[in-house]
């Protein structure tokens, strides 16, 4: 039960878009109240960095020389403004992992007893806050701060020039290394496979430390389970955007705005965006909640109780 | 039986679902949170956020996962003890007013089987009857078994009954406590009407 084959990978698929296609009102009303929520709170979190940027000497201008840098990049900037960006995305993704967190609590109740509740993705946002915040920056940190190390590990060692190598061309021509863009995407697969079980076992009371490793021993351990439901959400995604791409990669062939072209386009796209945030967001938090609850039990505990007990009225009374 | 003194479980017990999730049900049987919803007639979500706060303190644990033809995943949750009582002493400090105004109602109910106790009397009535639950309890938390894996293999109704005969074997055995029980029935005696 806890190992992968085609056809647990292919019922984990079923069962997870199937509760989430029953539960489909409750979840889009969650999605949008609590990523209402999430775009109030990142309003609050830029005003708290934002308005003393503008308040200090400085101000404006000082804000916009820094924003000017960003056109003026090298390689040597470049870098800076990397590190810069990537610590200051920290608290503007946290939000959004809470968001996600808590759609995960709903899905637990789901796969736990078949029902949820739209305010329940609003209890476990708010009981939850900081554990599911604290695991976002975990899940940011442990997929990205590897390569930020990398990179500034290599011009620290290299120098400056070692960042040419990672692109081919110059300015605006400029595309990855395509050795490097595929180290980056089995990077991505990994440490994202790694990271699924954490935010069902923040749900399941963990706390954050605890709930990564043991999101990372469940990858190693049950990898084929992990990675094997992890990916095929991934490519249940890529085939439904496959059409998308391929029409947006041949269209200079077509005559551009040709209504025949553009409308089953516009429709495909608003179809399969609304399924894949109202019906396969919540299907991959249900898939994973339920890969976690299952490789979470003891494996004595997973074989079918029939059952101990007889049970009948007390002969004896109390005390 | 495990007698309850840590005032931050008392406190955690006094809210009624969960108690009544211990207490009613857990202690009995595993169930699980669809079962626990059922019953309670609470949403799913509320039960585990309960479930969860009593995992987090040892009151209760998950016994066993099962996997359904639907898909669900099941966890069956079953309380720590057959059975728990509270310390008197510990729910008093625990939640303050609260138990005293329980343990001078209970007092005052008697009235209904013939016994009342004037008000000056309430107050001695409570010592007597706190100090008789206190050595209850303490009795009562002791094991008696002998033979843990025979216990465990019988079944509920009979384990229940089996360790409530065995329960009232040793009270009846310790001198304190049939000391404290001759106290309080000659008070209750005292304040019988007709007598």
């Amino acid at each position: 039960m806890k190992n992968a084959s085609f056809q647990t990978l292919l019922d984990d698929l079923k069962i997870s878009i199937r509760f989430a296609w029953k539960n489909v009102i409750s979840y889009v009303l969650a999605i949008f109240g609590v990523f209402i929520a999430t775009f109030i709170l990142i309003a609050i979190v830029a005003a708290f960095i934002f308005v003393p940027i503008f308040l200090s000497p400085g101000g404006i201008e000082a804000f916009t020389i820094w924003a000017e840098a960003f056109n003026t990049w090298d390689t040597a900037s470049g870098l800076t403004i990397a590190t810069g960006i990537f610590l200051m995305a920290l608290p503007f993704v946290a939000p959004f992992f809470v968001a996600t967190g808590a759609l995960f609590g709903m899905s637990r109740e789901i796969v736990e007893s078949e029902g949820t509740s739209v305010e329940g993705v609003f209890t476990w946002y708010r009981k939850k806050f900081f554990s599911l915040a604290g695991g976002g920056i975990m899940v940011f940190l442990f997929i990205l701060g590897p390569v930020m190390l990398v990179i500034l590990a290599g011009v620290a060692i290299f120098g400056d020039q070692i960042l040419n190598l990672a692109f081919i061309g110059g300015g605006s021509t400029a595309s990855m290394n395509p050795l490097l863009a595929a180290l980056g995407v089995i990077w991505f697969t990994l440490s994202s496979g790694l990271m699924t079980m954490l935010f069902p076992a923040i749900i399941d009371g963990y706390s954050v430390v605890e709930a990564t490793k043991r999101s990372v021993s469940m990858g190693i351990k049950y990898f084929d389970r992990v990675f094997g439901a992890w990916l095929s959400y991934i490519l249940l995604i890529l085939a439904l955007v496959a059409p998308l791409i391929f029409l947006a990669i041949q269209a200079p062939m077509f005559a551009m705005g040709a209504l025949e072209v553009m409308i089953p386009l516009a429709v495909y796209g608003l179809a399969m965006g609304l399924f894949l945030v109202f019906v396969l967001l919540p299907a991959l938090s249900i898939g994973l909640t339920r890969v976690y609850m299952i490789l979470s039990a003891d494996d004595e505990d997973l074989i079918s109780v029939e059952d101990e007990e007889d049970s009948g009225p007390s002969f004896i009374g109390g005390l | 039986m495990e007698v309850i003194e840590d005032k931050k479980l008392i406190k955690l017990l006094m809210e009624p679902t969960r108690a009544k999730i211990v207490f009613d049900y857990l202690v009995k049987d595993s169930m699980t949170v669809k079962q626990l919803s059922e019953v309670t007639g609470k949403n799913p979500g509320t039960i585990l956020h309960h479930i969860q706060k009593l995992k987090e303190v040892g009151l209760v644990f998950e016994e066993r996962t099962e996997t359904t033809q639907t898909g669900i995943v099941q966890r069956y949750y079953r309380a720590s003890a057959r059975e728990f009582r509270m310390g008197i002493s510990e729910m008093a400090q625990a939640t303050g007013d609260d138990t005293t105004k329980r343990l001078k109602s209970i007092i005052r109910s008697l009235s209904v089987y013939g016994i009342d106790v004037p008000e000056d009397q309430v107050e001695k009535a409570m010592d007597l009857m706190t100090a008789l639950i206190n050595r209850e309890n303490e009795l009562s938390s002791r094991n008696l078994i002998v033979n843990e894996e025979d216990y465990d293999n019988l079944s509920s109704s009979v384990r229940g009954d089996a360790s409530r005969i065995m329960r009232r074997f040793a009270l009846e055995e310790d001198l304190q406590y049939r000391d404290l029980r001759s106290k309080w029935h000659a008070f209750l005696r005292s304040h019988r009407k007709g007598v």
